[in-house]
């Protein structure tokens, strides 16, 4: 039963209707506000991150969510003052199609970027393609033939939202902070952590151990 | 069905796509929202969510024919206008209920009359024609309908079944 007859007749049916609208639509070059292009300009940008989709529909969104600790994943780990300390440096709030992050000691958190941290390791013949950095965020793009890697620095003062949607999260440490991992659905890996003063977040096209020998690497390159 | 690709119209780059894609529809767009809206702030807010739908689904968008790709964002822009309206209205004669009672599976229709079949479909109210192009058309899951219409999935259920229904009944009238 393939329905063959059914959807040809609503491919028939429905397309054209559609299709007339869209070329009939006005096409009259329209002066969009700045708030708008603002918008959509930053849509393009995480569009061209395909790894880190940031998806601006909080307000609409029918969630039911749990709020998590991080909690280490065993006794242990629990054992060991220096892990045990890093624990709960982030909240995360999972949702249904993304997961929020935000950290709980802001104490003595830079309220903006001061230092400049940067991965150290497997870089090399690397490109740098895309590079942008404010007061709250510094963000790298490297690539090497097929081969991406992106690097997040944030300041702990503002939740960032993840497309984890149909994701599986699991725990690891880079040193000493406990660390947040997944497989995002465009086939990236995803490292986020809190370092203790900023949170930073590398993902890739590359090996999870390789993104891991990456993320234990990140250490300030600049010293403003 | 057009086997042109949006990969093919568009540059190589799927990075670059999105980007093409909104120089392309982001007029066309306004001025269909603004015709529901007739609010430019309203429009704007239309245009974007609806390019946040597509930004959201765009892997799988990527491989749409033009028609379809063209019907996916004319189905999603008219969709979050009316929600739009709605919102600000309170009041919208977009959504009619029905009751539901027997639900034919679309096997049924395997055996209609192929223009008479064609004809039902086109009587049917918007909101289903939505939906089952949504769904048997291009082949979003309820899930993803409900995320990209902001309606319940069970919502999207409903008006599957109740699109089928309506189809069937009017198959029956003669």
């Amino acid at each position: 039963m393939t329905n063959t007859n059914f959807k040809k007749a609503l491919y028939d049916a429905l397309i054209p209707e559609y299709v007339s609208v869209m070329r009939n639509a006005d096409d009259t070059e329209r002066e969009f506000s700045d708030e708008f292009e603002h918008k959509m300009q930053k849509l393009i940008k995480r569009r061209k991150k395909p790894y880190y989709m940031m998806i601006n529909t909080v307000g609409k969104r029918i969630a039911c969510f749990a709020v998590l600790l991080f909690v280490a994943s065993s006794v242990t780990i629990l054992s060991v003052d220096a892990l045990r300390s890093s624990v709960s440096e982030f909240f995360v709030k999972i949702f249904h199609d993304h997961t929020e992050i935000s950290s709980v000691d802001l104490e003595n958190a830079p309220e903006k970027i001061e230092d400049i941290y940067g991965i150290t390791y497997g870089l090399d013949g690397f490109e740098i393609i895309y590079e942008e950095r404010t007061d709250l965020r510094l963000q790298m793009d490297y690539i090497k033939d097929d081969i991406f890697v992106g690097f997040d620095q944030m300041t702990k003062g503002t939740s960032i939202d993840f497309n984890t949607e149909n994701v599986e999260i699991s725990y690891t440490f880079i040193n000493g902070h406990e660390a947040m991992y997944y497989l995002d659905n465009h086939d990236y890996n995803n490292l986020i952590w809190d370092n203790g003063d900023y949170i930073i977040h590398i993902a890739g096209t590359i090996s999870k151990d390789e993104l891991i020998k990456m993320a234990k690497s990140v250490q300030k390159v600049e010293i403003q | 069905m057009l086997a042109i690709y949006l990969s093919v119209l568009e540059t190589d780059e799927e990075k670059c796509q999105f980007e093409e894609l909104y120089k392309k529809y982001k007029n066309k767009m306004y001025s269909i929202a603004y015709n529901i809206l007739k609010d430019k702030v309203d429009t704007e807010d239309s245009v974007h969510e609806t390019f946040l739908a597509i930004a959201d689904n765009f892997k799988k968008i990527s491989k749409f024919s033009v028609d379809e790709l063209e019907s996916y964002i004319i189905v999603v822009l008219r969709n979050t206008s009316f929600d739009i309206y709605k919102r600000n209205k309170k009041d919208s004669k977009y959504l009619t209920e029905f009751d539901v009672e027997e639900i034919p599976d679309i096997d049924v229709f395997e055996y209609i009359d192929y223009d008479r079949l064609i004809e039902v479909i086109l009587n049917l109210p918007q909101i289903y024609k939505d939906v089952m192009f949504l769904h048997y058309l291009v082949g979003f899951s309820c899930k993803e309908i409900a995320k990209m219409l902001d309606i319940s999935e069970n919502n999207v259920c409903k008006r599957l079944e109740r699109a089928r229904k309506l189809l069937k009944a009017d198959l029956l009238k003669e």
